[in-house]
């Protein structure tokens, strides 16, 4: 015979009485809390619940198909095109933004008296919303209208205008280009944070032991960029990656597929070709990719907390 | 405390006092997709006025972005809050009509319909109409394709005339090219709009989108390839075009056009809008023709003259729970004065739907070959509707993939159709229910 436990109140008490001690706290988390889960957890369950139909916004009914929804999205050669393009984009876009980034704000950590002027103004990018970095550089780039073409043409450079955007070999790396433009100065500026904070009798020691600038460098400011390194990659990663303005504002994915990426993708799939299944099931492959950024950059994060506690 | 209660009430009952319920004023909201400055101007005024004439109605009027109108109003259908009233395109109407989302006109009020259609040119009317049922009172119509050309740059390379055939086209936008000025300026970026020219030269070729019956995809015909081929040789083969014919919308050929970068542009009716938007002086020397045909279309259907969409008119949502009064609303924009003073007042190039607006003096002004054909009883005698069916927006993408594909000499032009009528014919069939 099974035996029931009745939890007396004394017990009942111990529950509630934390809950009841701090319902302050508990009361300022919740609309938070209520907004996660119906604008991030709630939409989740819901993609995932629509991914396995065969739902268009134009059929008044749709049915079950199981994983049919998933075949037909990830064995198109669209998809493929974007998934190709997502990697470059992505991969391209994080490397080129880490590379200049660091090294900006190496310089900027150098005596010069014109790196005050220059911390100022590369945060011009930085402050400007997407839209108006895609708008500002479709309109620079463009070949019958932008100025870029015009000055080139006009110093002999060209013969014709090159239609940045209009073809497929370049119109990718264009925008690549705007978003490594667009986050340079953030990483610019954690690495200029942190080589501030390194102590100045490192360098003096490694200068009275005869090291070169390049040393102090490589042995003394790179090893110490590790953490604002590793976090501004993971955060790149993730900004690139669910980036849509760009793209949308200066190519919207074109010519053909040569620029589009997952996230422009997934608002054609779903709001101009209706079919919300089919978008469901991309967007849930983005979510799973920045899902495992997150957690990776969480575990590096723990890792760097702990080492420096 | 009492202090805290006492305000709240006053506050409530306050508010109560002033809602239209209490009021009897039944509040309708318009979402009005966004056209030219003196259009949306043109349209908040008159609305204003009717509030002021119609104190039992009150339209709170938006503007709203036209690039995602179609997204804006799908999204406020799923979550229940479409407006009473939408100003928008009648390419719309099939999708919208499918998703449920527009209400038929003549089923709210059949004879109020009844009084608007004789004013309306008929072949117009039947733009706005769908399945035998008006679903949007129209405003204007936009005709595509057309030729702007400079007239000075031709008649200085010795042409008296525009190009009236292919071979006259090439001809004179081969004489005309040099180094940062193109013979023509084309636009095939996947915009709808270019999409819209595109297609107004294949059905000016004898080119559908579907067979007869609506159930084939036939945009891999002749009609449609031939034009494709003639694009890919402009281009390519003759390269008397921009360089960057995949980069450059519309808008942007046409604003280059009047920027002096091209003899010759493929347009709409409205591209005197851009003529403004460039800031080039009213006295600039362009004309505005008929875009050239092939002599024999080499499409199996009728040549279309031109084929046209009402860009701007009336929804009433199905939705709305005060459809009555929406409808007086729209008998205001059904009505003589407002749909001549689209002409009259607001000239910014747009073909009216009204009858007696064609006799008007800034019709004759705007539209001189319009009106000849119109005083002949020809002008819309072949003018068939922007093609529009449930399904178009997707298929429209996957024809400027394919135009895109040959002209950036990916795919031969039939390759490249024959591929977009299988994908269009895979999105036709799976929408028929």
């Amino acid at each position: 015979m099974g035996q029931t436990k009745n939890i007396t109140i004394e017990q009942l008490g111990e529950i509630i009485s934390p809950v009841a001690k701090n319902w302050l706290a508990y009361a300022l988390i919740l609309p938070a809390l209520g907004w996660v889960l119906l604008f991030v957890i709630y939409p989740v369950f819901y993609s995932i619940q629509i991914s396995f139909y065969n739902m268009h916004l134009l059929r008044p009914v749709y049915r079950f198909v199981g994983l049919a929804t998933y075949h037909r999205v990830l064995s198109s050669k669209v998809t493929s095109q974007v998934l190709k393009n997502t990697l470059i984009w992505v991969g391209g876009g994080t490397f080129a933004t880490m590379v200049i980034g660091v090294w900006m704000g190496i310089f900027l950590s150098m005596n010069y008296k014109v790196n005050r002027f220059l911390a100022a103004i590369i945060l011009i990018p930085w402050i400007l919303p997407d839209v108006i970095c895609g708008g500002l550089w479709k309109w620079m780039f463009h070949s019958e209208l932008g100025v870029i073409n015009a000055v080139l043409m006009q110093f002999g450079i060209l013969k014709q205008a090159i239609p940045f955007l209009g073809q497929p070999s370049t119109a990718l790396f264009i925008c690549m280009f705007i978003i490594v433009w667009r986050l340079v100065p953030f990483v610019a500026l954690i690495t200029l944070a942190t080589i501030q904070s390194i102590p100045l009798q490192l360098f003096e020691a490694a200068e009275i032991d005869g090291a070169s600038g390049w040393n102090k460098i490589r042995y003394i400011t790179l090893p110490l960029l590790k953490y604002p390194i590793t976090i501004g990659t993971v955060l790149s990663l993730v900004w690139i990656l669910q980036n849509f303005t760009i793209v949308w504002v200066t190519t919207k994915g074109g010519p053909m597929y040569f620029s589009e990426v997952i996230t422009t993708y997934i608002y054609k799939l779903s709001f101009i070709k209706y079919k919300v299944s089919e978008g469901a099931v991309l967007g849930l492959l983005g979510v799973g990719f920045i899902f495992i950024i997150t957690l990776i950059y969480l575990k590096i994060f723990k890792k760097f907390w702990l080492e420096e506690t | 405390m009492r202090k805290i209660i006492i305000f709240i009430v006053i506050t409530s009952v306050g508010l109560l006092l002033s809602s239209p319920v209490m009021a009897k004023k039944v509040k309708l909201t318009l979402w009005q997709a966004f056209a030219t400055d003196s259009e949306n101007v043109y349209i908040k005024r008159k609305t204003t006025e009717f509030n002021k004439t119609h104190p039992d109605i009150y339209v709170d009027y938006s503007l709203e972005r036209w690039e995602t109108r179609r997204e804006k109003v799908m999204l406020a259908y799923g979550r229940g809050l479409l407006p009473d009233l939408i100003m928008a395109d009648s390419p719309s109407i099939p999708e919208w009509v499918a998703m449920g989302i527009i209400a038929p006109l003549d089923e709210i009020d059949s004879e109020m319909v009844a009084k608007w259609k004789p004013r309306f040119v008929p072949e117009i009317w039947e733009v706005s109409s769908y399945e035998g049922h008006l679903y949007q009172v129209p405003s204007f119509v936009d005709c595509n394709p057309f030729l702007v050309y400079n007239k000075k740059a031709l008649e200085e390379a010795g042409f008296t005339k525009p190009p009236e055939t292919w071979e006259e086209l090439i001809a004179v936008a081969q004489k005309l090219n040099k180094p940062g000025y193109a013979g023509i300026l084309l636009a095939a970026t996947k915009i709808f709009l270019d999409m819209n020219t595109i297609e107004g030269m294949i059905y000016a070729n004898g080119g559908r989108w579907l067979s007869e019956d609506g159930e084939e995809v036939v945009i891999n015909g002749p009609g449609a390839v031939d034009v494709l081929k003639l694009w890919v040789d402009l281009h390519r083969k003759y390269k008397v075009t921009q360089p960057g014919v995949t980069e450059t919308n519309y808008m942007d050929a046409t604003m280059a056009f009047f920027k002096d970068k091209g003899a010759m542009v493929l347009a709409q009716s409205w591209a005197d809008v851009m003529r403004v938007e460039s800031g080039a002086p009213e006295d600039y020397p362009y004309g505005l023709a008929f875009a050239p045909r092939r002599k024999t279309p080499s499409g199996k259907f009728p040549r279309a003259s031109f084929v046209m969409g009402a860009m701007n008119g009336v929804f009433i949502t199905s939705a709305s729970k005060h459809k009555k009064e929406a409808m007086v609303y729209a008998d205001l924009f059904a009505s003589e004065e407002i749909l001549r003073g689209w002409i009259e007042e607001v000239t910014t190039f747009r073909v009216p739907v009204v009858k007696s607006a064609f006799e008007t003096p800034a019709f004759k002004k705007q539209y001189p070959d319009f009106y000849a054909l119109w005083k002949k009883g020809e002008l819309f005698g072949e003018a068939l509707p922007q093609p529009s069916f449930n399904g178009i927006s997707e298929c429209e993408m996957n024809l400027a993939d394919a135009w895109q594909a040959a002209l950036l000499g990916i795919k031969i032009p039939q390759e490249a159709l024959d591929e977009c009528k299988e994908l269009s014919q895979e999105v036709v069939e799976s929408l028929r229910f």
